[in-house]
């Protein structure tokens, strides 16, 4: 049962992921090209002619045409482990459900929430040549204590929801309240976590494209995770009664 | 004994596997996520080779 959830998480996962990844090549590349195109000229007007000619020995180890390749690549295996981990929770958190094509779903939209939309909304994501090098250990230790409260918070919430269900509340009064503190809980969380103090200096559409393209990425790669994921359980369900 | 082996019995999650699970799962978004270039030499390999991911899918880079 385990093992049969965190294999339905993998190949859902991987799929999703690699389905993301074609997504990122044909809408994210884009704004991301004109923002490195935008870094170079920054950094070639910083420097003179023999300087520059000097940095670019030092360049990429790995090409702009490779990492491009690599993109699919990389989503589709984050895919595949978001997947698994995503398996091993439902098996943990989810499994008394009786349909599991909808729980699948619920849940899938409930952890995209969680791990993928709360923290891009706080710290959204940033084309290539924004961001201080000097506070990328901070940024990074506080992107994870985003996801990590936002996934405790999540959790926390089902429990209470599952211990009101146990005390006979009826389910709109238990929905209500279980939204109400979401919304107190997670806005609380959105204004006590410290602000991204870089400085954004590339144009506002460039901006605005790329950080859609990337909610873009995350909502396929989670959600289609979620549909495989859900569709993968409907179709062995049906197995095991035909 | 065909009967026996489709209804499989419920048992208690095996937290061995479900550690280990993690761990390798939990390692493989660190590499292609976060990985800065400690396990390469200092030379940040991986962080070059998933650059276009890592920055679409919003994680913190450089």
């Amino acid at each position: 049962m385990l093992t049969d959830s965190v294999r339905r998480g993998l190949a859902a996962g991987l799929l999703a992921g690699l389905l993301a990844g074609v997504f990122a090549l044909l809408w994210g590349e884009v704004p991301l090209g004109e923002a490195i195109a935008l870094e170079e000229q920054a950094h070639a007007a910083a420097h003179d002619p023999a300087e520059a000619a000097h940095d670019h020995g030092e360049e990429f180890a790995v090409s702009r045409t490779a990492q491009q390749a690599l993109l699919p690549v990389g989503s589709a295996l984050l895919g595949a482990a978001y997947g698994g981990l995503f398996g091993l929770a439902f098996r943990l958190l989810a499994r008394d459900s009786g349909d599991r094509w909808r729980a699948a779903l619920l849940f899938g939209l409930a952890t995209w929430a969680a791990v993928a939309l709360f923290p891009a909304l706080k710290y959204p994501a940033n084309p290539p040549g924004v961001g201080d090098p000097e506070t990328v250990n901070a940024r990074t230790t506080w992107f994870l204590v985003a996801i990590a409260a936002s996934v405790a918070v999540a959790i926390g919430l089902r429990f209470v929801s599952k211990w009101l269900r146990r005390k006979d509340w009826d389910d709109v009064p238990r929905q209500l309240l279980i939204g109400a503190i979401a919304a107190c809980v997670y806005g609380g969380m959105f204004l006590a976590l410290p602000a991204n103090g870089d400085p954004v200096e590339v144009p506002a559409d460039l901006l605005w494209d790329f950080r859609l393209a990337s909610i873009g990425t995350q909502a396929i790669l989670w959600l289609g995770l979620a549909v495989g994921f859900g569709w993968l359980w409907h179709r062995a369900a049906r197995r095991e009664t035909a | 004994m065909t009967a026996l082996t489709t209804v499989a019995p419920e048992t208690a999650p095996n937290w061995g596997r479900i550690a280990l699970t993690l761990f390798a799962l939990g390692a493989l978004v660190f590499l292609v996520a976060f990985e800065q270039g400690a396990l390469t030499g200092g030379a940040p390999v991986l962080h070059e080779a998933f650059h276009d991911a890592r920055h679409l899918l919003g994680f913190p880079c450089h």
